[in-house]
């Protein structure tokens, strides 16, 4: 038992190490992503979409989306989708698991005829369709199977050489397209895919600007240190233009988009990360949707060593040792010095990482947010950290347990 | 209850960390202080900016319509430089002919194209990119051109993709002959992004391209440059005088004969281009392909089974 304290203590100095170095490594990726960022700023130019827009060198873009029920925001996100401005472009729209009802409520609202396939392997085809509307509509109805084999049967649909997928959580611009096709046409060669992430415009509550801190520090460390890293990751928010023939050298979509964006690394292919106003995640209205939202990111990153320190070691680590700080201090068994020294280790760094991320947004591209939203994100570190941080890590825990 | 373990480290540690950290956020509060103070100094200058631009556009509409009164222009030019130079340069790709001319002549009278000249010599990326958009937009104009000598031809070999591209626009719409020459040359590099935009600049060159430097690169044999020149006729949508495809048609390069297809509806063809037309409509390796000449036979009013 007298050995209980030199142990806790020795535990806790490591912890209060580990936390200290991914912080260290933190400040080090946003930096990097501020710079990152600066430089695009800098060398953003004249807009051209309008000339890509009438010229036939662009190529043809299949937008590839995957629903699953019929209700009005999805049909309406779909209408959307369909009025993308792209000189080529068409929609390959996959049901998947829908009801008939439901997929009546498809054929009808969007006026699709089924197209007669003849069965190619062991099992049936899957049932397709094409509207005769004048857009480009091209519709699979598939069971519900395994992850991301709707967006394998879409590929089958898909006939031009570049593929879009638009996060189904995402708002964006008409021009969406134009300009990522740009950096695929500068060095079509080399560039696999571009990936484009936007901040949300600024919104009013708590939840809200927590959230806004959580996306700001992912767009720079995720986006735009990662990409510049070569180790590009997909955001929430994020809008990516693909080659088909990445993804056909991946074998498919294999387990989601960030296998995908492994294997073209693989293949020494580039992608660029397009840090522009043209596509964004909408802002949390509330502690459940941020929650939401924290569930959905995770759920599009599983694996990945860097994901398991950050996801669950850090959380995992943080967590177990204010516990236990709190615990032994408690029964004596530490200083209270070592105590406070966790909980600056954990909330302090926290808040100097998230002022951080909102004075480096700042100094890249100054002067284009309201002066009083952004002192607001900055003073959201302090609650951000003391309270909400330490149940985040918990509901990270949970989902990465839950996988 | 027992003696608490690593007292000085931690304390030591404790106060390390934490000055650290307040070190931190001191200067990022600072940083935060000073960015918003210039963030402010930016929104004033552009609330500014837009309470002065409507009555810029007014004067300059004036100006377009033919007056000669540039009075409420030049009262603006010293406090207000680059409103002036964005309100004029905003009419880029909405006016033409005569009334560019005007607007370009109000730059030169100004003193702003001298200024740009200036400018793009900087060793400010920024600066020097700002400075080339401008002066492609009025070397329209020939007293322009003059002025600006051969700053856009030097700058064609500038490190930045986007002043190279800049400063071809402007050279296309100079017209001279070795400019447009040195243009499509640039527009058939790997660059398909630069080789769309400048595209749409050169289909207005059509003619004197197809007379001059088209035929030269179809006949060169370095099958990019040829597949891009034949991308880009393509492209321009409009009757090409070229009458000697046959070659292209039948070119061991799938890509090159696709894009010899898609152009042959454009051109006035001689016999031997027709005839290949023929054959590659008839083969049956290549659907593409047949596809694409059996749709050029149509348009070329050439009859398939006769000819066969």
């Amino acid at each position: 038992m007298d050995q209980a304290p030199v142990l806790v203590s020795a535990l806790l100095a490591g912890a209060v190490g580990f936390l200290l170095l991914m912080a260290a490594a933190s400040m080090l990726a946003l930096f990097k992503g501020a710079s990152e960022l600066r430089h695009f700023l800098r060398s953003n130019s004249t807009d051209y979409s309008q000339v890509l827009l009438g010229s036939p060198m662009v190529y043809g873009v299949s937008v590839l989306a995957v629903v699953r029920d019929a209700a009005p925001p999805t049909r309406e996100r779909i209408r959307r989708l369909l009025a993308l401005h792209c000189p080529q472009h068409e929609l390959v729209l996959v049901l998947e698991g829908l009801s008939d009802a439901a997929r009546d409520q498809w054929v009808e609202d969007f006026h699709l005829t089924p197209v007669k396939l003849e069965a190619t392997g062991g099992g049936p085809a899957p049932a397709r369709y094409v509207s005769s509307e004048p857009a480009h509509l091209t519709v699979v109805e598939k069971a519900r199977e395994k992850q991301n084999d709707p967006y394998n049967a879409a590929l089958t649909a898909a006939r031009y050489p570049v593929l879009a997928l638009v996060d189904a959580r995402v708002e964006f611009i008409p021009d969406l397209l134009l300009h990522l096709m740009r950096p695929l046409l500068e060095d079509w060669e080399h560039v696999a895919a571009v990936c484009a992430s936007a901040l949300p415009p600024p919104s009013q509550g708590l939840a809200a600007r927590i959230g806004a801190l959580e996306m700001l520090r992912r767009w720079l460390v995720r986006g735009a240190a990662f990409a510049s890293w070569g180790k590009l990751m997909p955001i929430p928010g994020s809008c990516v233009l693909v080659k088909r023939s990445a993804v056909e050298a991946a074998g498919g979509f294999g387990r989601g988009v960030r296998q995908l964006f492994r294997q073209i690394y693989r293949t020494k292919q580039k992608l660029v990360f397009l840090p522009a106003p043209v596509s964004w995640s909408r802002a949390p209205g509330s502690f459940a949707d941020l929650r939401d939202h924290l569930r959905y990111d995770q759920a599009q990153l599983a694996g990945g060593p860097i994901l398991f320190s950050v996801r669950l070691l850090r959380p995992l680590i943080e967590s177990s040792a204010l516990l236990l700080a709190a615990a032994s201090l408690y029964l004596g068994w530490i200083h209270p010095g070592l105590a406070a020294l966790v909980l600056l280790a954990s909330v302090g760094t926290g808040i100097a990482l998230s002022v951080a991320a909102v004075v480096l947004r700042e100094l890249a591209d100054p002067g284009t947010r309201d002066p009083g939203y952004v002192t607001r994100l900055f003073l959201t570190a302090i609650p951000e950290n003391l309270g909400y941080r330490q149940l985040r890590n918990l509901f990270l825990i949970a989902g990465f347990l839950r996988g | 209850m027992t003696s608490h373990a690593g007292l000085a480290p931690a304390v030591a540690a404790l106060w390390a960390c934490a000055s650290l950290i307040a070190v931190c956020v001191l200067f990022f509060s600072l940083l935060l202080i000073r960015q918003l103070a210039r963030g402010k100094a930016l929104r004033r200058a552009s609330t500014r900016s837009e309470a002065v631009r409507p009555a810029l556009r007014e004067a300059l509409f004036r100006i377009l319509a033919g007056s000669p009164d540039e009075s409420e222009i030049r009262r603006h030019l010293e406090n207000h430089r680059e409103d002036v130079a964005e309100t004029l340069l905003s009419f880029h790709g909405t006016v033409s002919g005569g009334a560019r001319d005007r607007l370009c002549r109000l730059a030169l009278d100004l003193g702003l194209v001298h200024e740009w000249c200036h400018d793009g010599g900087s060793r400010d990326l920024i600066r020097r990119r700002s400075a080339m958009g401008r002066l492609a937009f009025v070397c329209a104009y020939e007293p322009c051109r003059r002025a600006i000598g051969d700053l856009l031809t030097r700058s064609l070999n500038d490190s930045d993709e986007e002043i190279r591209l800049a400063s071809a626009r402007g050279l296309v719409l100079s017209q001279a002959a070795t400019d447009l020459e040195d243009v499509f040359l640039m527009a058939l590099g790997p660059n398909r992004f630069a080789r769309a935009v400048l595209a749409e600049d050169l289909r207005r060159q059509s003619a004197a391209l197809c007379a001059d430097v088209v035929p030269e690169v179809l006949k060169s044999g370095q099958a990019e440059y040829v597949k891009a020149t034949l991308e880009m006729l393509a492209a321009w949508d409009r009757a090409v005088p070229l009458d000697e495809l046959q070659p292209l048609i039948e070119h061991a390069d799938r890509d090159i004969r696709i894009a010899a297809l898609r152009l042959a509806p454009l051109c006035a063809l001689n016999q031997d281009s027709r005839a290949a037309i023929v054959r590659a409509a008839a083969a049956s390796g290549d659907s593409e392909s047949s596809s694409l000449a059996g749709i050029a036979a149509e348009r070329l009013n050439i009859r398939l089974k006769e000819k066969q």
